[in-house]
């Protein structure tokens, strides 16, 4: 099943270009498979992760997260 | 020098062979050879060669994209079906007696609880090795909600095995229903209920990990 919740964590993570999967998922308390399973539209993450991404990602939570209807 | 991965291959291949012919092996030697003690020694080698892998190279086990506590489910789900194999085979041995033992400690005097140990404190040691990359996350929101899902599935299973058995001991003939609410056998259907519960659990959760790294 798709998540509800699609996410450009890929795209502006590749855009920084000095941030790994593992930088990531370091800095979001995380597993790097979860950071994988986000990106790879496979698992939609709590408020709070969602909060943390773009914050590490250096974005607005609506740049990095979006809800398809 | 071999994989990591294709030693732990070999010594599971090799672990469950012997912990059948330990369990299962006839009774009689064959061909001078007792299987039953050479599948003990061989079991109990492969799981300390187990634990020696684990120790020195505990990272290239597993591929590279299963988290920790992945791996430990993995590790989990094969314990607990070692645990469940020896259950069986002592439940199988209990039948074969007469009468049920009147005291607990007639029958846990046996080597089901002393493998019972092992088992355990090798899973324990082995769950602890592969959590011990310094600096990582063992277990976060997605590993909680996975095992929430195989936790349900596991209540399920256990309350359509609890059901099963009610029927059961409702069709029993009576003879053989005091066999069955001895209170030795008794308590050892529920510790077996608990196994089995615990197995549908990790196999659930090993499963959830698989599907989603697909």
């Amino acid at each position: 099943m798709t998540p509800a919740v699609r996410n450009r964590i890929r795209e502006w993570r590749v855009m920084r270009g000095d941030l790994t999967q593992e930088q990531l998922a370091k800095a979001c308390d995380v597993t790097r498979q979860t950071i994988i399973a986000l990106e790879g539209g496979k698992y939609s993450p709590s408020l709070e992760l969602a909060f943390k991404i773009s914050r590490a990602l250096g974005r607005n939570l609506d740049e990095v997260f979006q809800y398809a209807e | 020098m071999w994989a990591a991965r294709r030693q732990a291959t070999v010594l599971l291949m090799i672990s469950v062979a012997a912990g059948l012919a330990t369990l299962f092996g006839p009774d009689e030697p064959i061909g001078g050879v007792d299987v039953g003690a050479t599948g003990a020694s061989l079991f109990m080698l492969s799981l300390i060669a187990a634990l020696v892998l684990f120790a020195r190279r505990s990272g290239e086990v597993f591929p590279d994209d299963a988290s920790v506590a992945e791996q430990r489910a993995w590790i989990g789900a094969l314990f607990i079906g070692f645990v469940l194999l020896d259950y069986l085979r002592f439940m199988w041995a209990l039948w074969q007696l007469p009468e049920p033992p009147p005291t607990l400690t007639a029958v846990y005097a046996t080597q089901f609880l002393r493998r019972l140990f092992v088992l355990i404190v090798v899973w324990a040691v082995i769950s602890h090795l592969i959590g011990r990359r310094a600096g990582e996350v063992e277990t976060d929101e997605r590993d909680l909600r996975l095992q929430n899902v195989s936790a349900r599935a596991g209540d399920l299973s256990l309350t359509l095995i609890i059901v099963s058995c009610v029927c059961l001991l409702a069709l029993t003939p009576a003879p053989l229903l005091a066999w069955w609410l001895a209170p030795i056998v008794l308590a050892n259907v529920l510790i077996g209920l608990l196994i089995a519960r615990s197995l549908v659990e990790h196999v659930v959760l090993t499963m959830a990990y698989f599907a989603a790294r697909r």
